[in-house]
């Protein structure tokens, strides 16, 4: 649902122009270097920083939006409806660009809106430079100064910030607010993320959806852990992670959790019933990517079928394209982007969901299938995926393709011990992934006072 | 089959024997005629990836010498010259190495791989039939399981906490893990090998040159104006290469993409006799 008009100088335009009068009033000049498009942005923001209650959580991600799509950006929109739900003051601030799937493009309309009740800033994004991505420092950065260790950080490192979509009038927004609020990062290898914890300093918290993946040991990365003063973890397993390879202390890294919506039923028969689905039925959704193993899922799914010749369907959900091999049409239904409820109807649907990622911080799409009583088969690689099926019985895991064959085998010989794990999963996500919960643990993590806040 | 086996009781010929004796005898002629044909791809194949391997390295330093004593005195120059500018060279040819190193693995596992995918297709043949390619792609909803994965009749349903725990369920799938035969994903190395040359494919002769101390920030200043002269030159050799190297990432592609095609076709054929046993 969007909730104000987007390109358009409507509504708002009255509270831009008074919002210019006052910045001018105040400073007595426009900020330099900004064009016509970054005043407006930089009036709107200057007229809410004086209305803004003091120590309001600010969420800090690249793209957050009715049409974002992404995990990080699905946990930045229920984090902070959730937190706002309790009462405590929140805004989100972000680029005017969709999502990591489009270019780096204005999508949204630049300036304020309110989604799900919550204050949504919209700054220009400052897009990618281009290859090889010369190293770039913002220039609220370069106000400050850089940090000493930037000069020892590999030039890769450097060139992979540079790489990525970023906005320097929203950094510049973090350096003039960095006293007012307390900002929550996310997610962790972007330069709103890197560079922003370094301008919010004692103010700066980092929700990182982390991964066990190369970059997460890049140094200029673990210097961001290093120099943040409170991590926010969304599981017992990514927490871990983060102690073990940036050497903190304990407790800087605290387990907040992840939530989902626990409201949603799918209806698994009628979604069998409109596909024409007959036998069984295997669930994916996210990505579609090597990063994610989806082509792992293809390939090991492929040899399954020619082994056993098992007629079976994997369903698959997602907005970004797939790679399939004509042949394996034949197993596979690739329903696109669809609406919430058919996602859900899709889980219901479904004998075994498969989540073959190894770069998991929490796996949204595996609650919401236990959520709708799917069991689920798992990458045992992957710590929080096969940590969350060891605490709540809900399915099991694969090592290899042999083990996949096995539990696959396992599973859909055997109806009764399908539904049974399928509830215990959900049992276990009723019970554990309450967004309240998660948001009272991440306002008392922020706003915390210790011997570093 | 003998002469013999082809008449009925009778002493009639028996001509579906005959026929099917004619049969065998063709398939012989062309099993034996594709065998020759294909020992003689391999060893094409074997010999231009053999080129490859000789060739991948490029060199900047060739010998330089003369025979006269002008052209001692030119090979003594271009010696001085090329020493001279090893600093912005030998970085360029040091990519484009590494790039044609990646590049070079990559095509060997493809020619792995397409051997091992024969196997696969020759395994089939000798299992008794021809595989038809994309003959398999009709939504296969058929409810006859296959030989394993045929679910039980078990509508009871158990009780979730009564139900075996994960560390009993997972000793059963290392159970039956055990005796699942191997499987080899070519496939997975063959993307490991693209992305290393995707990574390496873009030489660039623009990298950073800096120095910490003063004597080392002169050299630098010096050779970042040598490097903007000798731009004219140099830069114009680079973009035809990465043109190149980007034309060959694209190419690899491509055939990686043409071989899981065909793997699935050869899976597709497997599954279908799979389910008629």
């Amino acid at each position: 649902m969007r909730t104000s008009a987007r390109r358009g100088e409507g509504a708002d335009a009255p509270f831009v122009r008074s919002a210019r009068r006052f910045s001018i009033e105040r400073h007595g000049r426009l900020p330099p270097g900004n064009s016509r498009s970054d005043l407006e942005v930089w009036c709107t923001f200057k007229t809410a920083h004086v209305t803004v209650m003091p120590d309001a959580i600010t969420i800090v991600i690249p793209w957050f939006g009715p049409d974002t799509a992404g995990g990080a950006e699905t946990q930045a929109r229920q984090l902070a409806a959730a937190i706002h739900a309790l009462g405590v003051p929140v805004e989100v601030w972000t680029t005017d660009g969709r999502d990591s799937f489009s270019p780096p493009v204005p999508y949204y309309r630049t300036g304020a809106e309110v989604v799900d009740g919550v204050l949504v800033r919209r700054f220009p994004l400052t897009p990618p430079r281009p290859a090889p991505h010369d190293p770039y420092i913002p220039a609220a950065v370069q106000r400050i100064g850089l940090p000493a260790d930037w000069i020892d950080f590999p030039d890769h490192e450097q060139r992979l910030l540079a790489s990525l979509a970023s906005s320097d009038t929203l950094l510049d927004a973090i350096a003039a607010e960095r006293n007012r609020r307390r900002f929550i990062f996310m997610p962790y290898p972007f330069p709103t993320t890197f560079w922003g914890t370094l301008l919010a300093g004692e103010r700066g918290h980092l929700l990182p959806c982390l991964h066990d993946e190369p970059y997460a040991r890049y140094s200029t990365y673990r210097w961001m852990f290093r120099h943040t003063r409170r991590v926010l973890a969304n599981s017992p397993a990514e927490r871990a992670l983060a102690l073990r390879l940036y050497d903190l202390p304990p407790d800087r890294v605290v387990m907040a959790g992840e939530g989902i919506d626990l409201t949603p039923r799918g209806d698994g028969a009628a979604f069998r019933a409109q596909h024409g689905l007959h036998g069984p039925v295997l669930r994916y959704a996210g990505r579609r990517d090597a990063a994610k193993n989806f082509p792992l899922l293809l390939m090991y799914l492929r040899e399954y079928w020619a082994r056993r010749g098992t007629p079976l369907t994997l369903v698959l959900t997602g907005r970004d394209p797939a790679d399939i091999p004509p042949p394996l049409k034949a197993i596979v239904l690739d329903l696109g982007d669809v609406s919430v409820q058919e996602r859900h109807d899709a889980y219901a649907a479904a004998d075994v969901f498969i989540q073959p990622s190894t770069y998991e911080s929490f796996s949204i799409v595996l609650m919401e299938s236990w959520l709708q009583g799917a069991p689920a088969l798992v990458n045992a690689r992957c710590d929080v995926t096969r940590e969350a099926v060891e605490a709540s019985g809900g399915g099991l895991s694969f090592d290899g393709f042999a083990e996949f064959a096995a539990a696959l085998d396992l599973l859909l010989e055997n109806r009764a011990l399908r539904r049974a794990l399928g509830a215990r999963g959900r049992a276990w996500v009723l019970e554990h992934c309450r967004w309240e919960d998660v948001a009272r643990r991440t306002v008392a993590a922020v706003m915390k006072e210790d011997g570093t806040g | 089959m003998t002469d013999n086996q082809s008449h009925s009781s009778g002493g009639a010929p028996d001509v579906a024997a005959v026929l099917e004796q004619l049969r065998a005898g063709v398939r012989a002629q062309h099993a034996a005629r594709r065998q020759i044909g294909d020992d003689a791809l391999r060893r094409a194949l074997q010999r231009s990836l053999d080129d490859l391997e000789i060739t991948r390295v490029v060199s900047a330093h060739w010998p330089l010498t003369g025979r006269t004593l002008p052209q001692k005195a030119m090979a003594l120059v271009n010696r001085v010259v090329r020493r001279y500018l090893r600093w912005y060279i030998n970085p360029i040819v040091e990519q484009q190495n590494a790039f044609n190193d990646a590049a070079a693995r990559t095509l060997r596992l493809l020619a792995e791989a397409y051997q091992e995918l024969a196997r696969h297709v020759a395994e089939q043949q000798e299992a008794g039939a021809n595989i038809q390619p994309h003959a398999h792609h009709e939504r296969d909803n058929d409810d006859t399981g296959g030989s394993a994965a045929v679910e039980a009749p078990s509508d009871v349903d158990i009780d979730p906490a009564s139900a075996p725990t994960y560390a009993d369920l997972m000793a059963q799938v290392r159970d039956r893990a055990a005796v699942e035969p191997p499987a080899r994903f070519i496939e997975l190395e063959l993307h490991d090998a693209l992305t290393n040359a995707q990574s390496r494919q873009i030489v660039t002769a623009h990298w950073p040159l800096t120095g910490r101390t003063i004597v080392e920030k002169a050299i630098a200043l010096h050779n970042r104006i040598v490097r903007q002269y000798l731009r004219w030159l140099i830069n114009p050799i680079v973009e035809q290469q990465n043109a190149a190297n980007d034309a060959l990432t694209t190419a690899l592609r491509t055939l990686i993409r043409v071989d899981a095609a065909f793997r699935a076709d050869v899976a597709a054929f497997r599954a279908s006799r799979q389910r008629r046993r």
